[in-house]
């Protein structure tokens, strides 16, 4: 691994495997469990699926409650970046 | 409605198995590139303020499927009771191996909690990559959605032939290979970023263990769900994801290869 290119090393180890889910999600759709008996018996979004008023209403707070961990995670991954020092004093790690 | 929330859990789950990738990475690996102390608190570092936060994102994908799909949660939850608990145990252990390590100082306590977290760590991604083996391919559903299948169910006889069974192992054990060494190889990368790795870890060559394994699984998986294929050919705007990957693969390819 050349030193300089860790960067896109971690980049594209996580590019591939965020290709590969997405490719098996797509291969999926819309099954959510299939069935090896009988394909009737799967699970897919459409019979597994809540009531359309409560999926609006929690895409509405699932957009509030993403706000805020993606924020979270911004914030945390901006106060921890850099190399981690191997000559700081002991603490909790 | 319900392909967007299928997608918003597909798009959490993935960012939960990249994020947390790179810790249960750690965590396989910390045993073999650190070997001292100071280098296995390095490691303990790395990880330290991330690792429950990137859990986050498994709790809201359950979360969102407990509440976007209600009927999947169910009998997920009670069909795959056994290795639930084993996650969620694996889970605590890990944790516990974070948390606990630096109560005590000796020697002792900290290797043990130290091979704590290791093993569970392993375990993990093996039982991720398991679970992505038995969903994927097939589950047994029964009447009323209640699903049989547990995972001594994949071990014992069942009307399964022999031979499918068989076949049905190896892919899941190329399942969670390949989740693991790719993990492995996100591990490494971030070690290197944060300029931590202190001793070069020896591996032998991580690029053919990778493409033999996305081969062989993706061979296995044609072989017991041929129907696999479908979405890609009614909609070939989906070989784009692979495709994508596979492009990542040659950089990761030429950037991993440059090592050994």
């Amino acid at each position: 691994l050349a030193r300089s290119r860790e960067r896109a090393a971690f980049l594209s180890s996580a590019g591939y495997l965020v290709a590969m889910l997405g490719g098996a999600a797509f291969a999926m759709y819309p099954n959510l469990l299939p069935s090896s008996s009988d394909p009737a018996l799967a699970l897919s979004i459409y019979n597994a699926q809540t009531g359309d008023y409560s999926m609006r209403v929690g895409l509405l707070w699932w957009g509030f409650g993403m706000l805020l961990a993606v924020g979270y995670f911004v914030f945390i991954y901006t106060s921890f970046r850099g190399k981690v020092q191997q000559s700081e004093p002991d603490s909790t790690y | 409605m319900e392909t967007a929330w299928f997608v918003l859990v597909a798009l959490m789950l993935t960012a939960y198995v990249v994020l947390d990738g790179f810790d249960l990475g750690a965590g396989a690996i910390s045993l073999f590139i650190a070997r001292t102390h100071q280098e296995r608190t390095t490691v303990f570092r790395t990880i330290g303020p991330v690792w429950d936060g990137n859990e986050v994102w498994l709790i809201a994908a359950g979360g969102a499927v407990y509440f976007a799909f209600p009927v999947l949660y169910a009998s997920a939850f009670s069909g795959f009771y056994l290795p639930l608990m084993i996650v969620l145990w694996l889970l605590m252990l890990r944790g516990m191996g974070i948390e606990l390590r630096s109560h005590v100082s000796h020697p002792l306590w900290w290797s043990l909690f130290e091979f704590v977290f290791a093993v569970s760590s392993l375990l993990l991604a093996l039982f991720f990559g398991a679970a992505m083996g038995n969903v994927v391919p097939r589950s047994t559903a029964a009447r009323r959605w209640i699903l049989l299948r547990s995972l001594m169910d994949g071990l014992s006889c069942g009307a399964k032939s022999r031979h499918s069974r068989l076949v049905h192992h190896s892919h899941r054990l190329a399942r969670c290979c390949c989740a693991r060494s790719s993990r492995g190889a996100l591990r490494d990368a971030q070690d290197h970023r944060r300029g931590e790795c202190p001793r070069p870890s020896r591996r032998g060559n991580p690029l053919a263990a990778v493409v033999s394994l996305t081969v062989a699984s993706l061979v296995a998986t044609l072989y017991i769900r041929p129907d696999v294929l479908a979405n890609f050919r009614a909609q070939p705007v989906g070989w784009l994801s692979p495709c994508r990957g596979g492009r990542c693969f040659d950089r990761d390819a030429t950037l991993f290869g440059s090592q050994s």
